[in-house]
């Protein structure tokens, strides 16, 4: 399933091909891929958190903030949120990456 | 058979509510038969169109309640998306609130009692002030009008000073205790720290002078150790700047949720933090109409200062910044434009007034069978 979406939007004449463009064509759609699961996963079960460009608008909200420009209660909550888990990922010692654009020069961030 | 069928409205299809994320679709009551769905998810709420709704649908396998119903078991319809983008926004802010909510304190403190420690402080304010019991709200009045021409802002201000510095007590108290475990207690202490450098850089005391006679006053261990290490003038600049976020321990939201809330001897008990104060009444929407004195206003606008934006500046430390009736005004503006714009149907209104009091831990409403 995860080829036949990737694939699908991989032109033959695109030269390259990173793990971002896979990560980047994985993440998007609002349809999901369901993997199965006999039980559920821990921290130690998982190689990295990838987070899709989208999520930096986690970064606009601060900037916002230290400029003093109105922000909502929900932006603050949800950006508290956010962090905590983060946190919580770190003391996990899982790396959290953002994925960017794919292609020469902007794959990872 | 005839069927039925209710006129094409929005409904939700899938909810996750403490996410603060959402599927809804334009279709008749108990149908799939959408003509359009849509996704929201916080913080910006935008509906994102779904190509179908079994999206939605499947999002009900993965921990999304199956859409929305009121006590006799009906689809609650929405007239507009704006509805439906208020209830999720409603939805989350509730979340928050309780023990087991989602805005989940950095540590936890003890639970505030009515009318003692700090509630009794501030209960002697109120009792002081001829403004503390004066009826603020009016129905319709979205900008605090009523408020602002019924009560001057030096003494609006001044509660919020007060109910600010109970804060403190409730801390100091609770670190007194020995009710928090080394670690806790710790975090708590470091926590107070960084609550009083809050308050100071949001201006909650005019004049410094103001902070040391109440640190003194009240025999505050924690305020006298800021007070002391503040002789030493590179840590004055540091504390009466502000402390960058780079040496804090604690975000400004997380503080916010860990404060306690000092609570007056009529006070409901279940409202023991501060943040509570502040996501009831943007919740539930019955909440002022049912609490319309100042003195029910004084947390919600502490923690609203609070809240407001307001960047850290150089220039405070030389009484040069916003004063602390503006920072109380801003908060206001900040405070209306939170509350909710949007009228959800009556049926949503009760189902969401209910769910933020039973995370509080009020008891669920008895419906006849």
């Amino acid at each position: 399933m995860a080829l036949r979406r990737v694939l699908s939007e991989v032109t033959h004449n695109v030269r390259l091909v990173t793990s971002g463009t896979v990560s980047e064509r994985l993440l998007r759609d609002q349809e999901y891929i369901e993997v199965h699961l006999d039980g559920t996963f821990t921290p130690t079960d998982l190689e990295e958190v990838r987070l899709s460009p989208d999520d930096a608008a986690e970064f606009a909200i601060a900037e916002r903030e230290r400029q003093g420009l109105h922000t909502t209660l929900v932006e603050h909550i949800w950006r508290q949120r956010r962090a905590d888990v983060i946190q919580d990922l770190a003391k996990a010692k899982l790396p959290v990456r953002v994925v960017t654009l794919h292609g020469r020069g902007y794959q990872w961030k | 058979m005839e069927v039925n069928e209710t006129p094409p409205a929005w409904y939700l299809d899938a909810w996750a509510v403490r996410d603060g994320v959402a599927f809804a679709s334009v279709r008749p009551a108990n149908s799939v038969d959408a003509r359009n769905t849509v996704f929201v998810s916080v913080p910006d709420l935008q509906p994102t169109p779904v190509g179908r709704i079994t999206t939605a649908l499947g999002a009900t396998r993965r921990g999304f309640q199956a859409g929305l119903r009121d006590y006799d078991g009906e689809e609650v319809a929405f007239d507009s998306l704006a509805q439906v983008r208020e209830i999720v926004r409603r939805g989350y802010l509730g979340g928050g609130l309780g023990p087991g909510g989602a805005a989940t304190p950095a540590f936890p403190l003890p639970p505030t009692e009515p009318g003692v420690g700090g509630g009794a402080y501030f209960g002697d304010a109120v009792a002081e002030s001829a403004w503390a019991d004066t009826r603020w709200y009016e129905e319709g009045d979205r900008e605090f009008q009523v408020l602002r021409q019924r009560v001057p802002m030096p003494e609006l201000t001044r509660l919020v000073q007060r109910f600010a510095e109970a804060t403190i007590l409730e801390w100091e108290l609770a670190l007194r205790g020995t009710t928090l475990a080394h670690d806790d207690h710790r975090r708590a202490q470091w926590g107070l720290r960084e609550w009083y450098l809050l308050l100071l850089s949001h201006k909650i005391w005019a004049e410094t002078s103001e902070l040391e006679h109440f640190v003194y006053a009240n025999s505050c261990s924690i305020g006298n150790q800021l007070l002391q290490a503040s002789d030493n003038p590179s840590f004055r600049l540091h504390l009466w700047g502000h402390l960058t976020y780079e040496q804090r321990r604690f975000s400004d939201q997380a503080l916010l949720q860990s404060a306690p809330c000092p609570l007056l001897s009529n006070w409901n008990p279940l409202m023991s933090r501060l943040i509570y104060k502040l996501l009831l009444p943007l919740s539930d929407a019955g909440y002022f109409p049912h609490n319309p004195e100042v003195r029910e206003l004084t947390p919600t606008l502490l923690a609203a200062v609070l809240s407001a934006s307001t960047p850290p500046s150089l220039h405070t430390a030389f009484s040069d910044g916003v004063s602390s009736e503006e920072m109380v005004d801003q908060a206001l503006s900040w405070l209306a434009v939170q509350t909710s714009q949007v009228e959800l149907p009556p049926a949503a209104e009760m189902l969401i007034h209910d769910y933020a009091w039973n995370q509080l831990g009020a008891p669920p409403r008895s419906v006849p069978e």
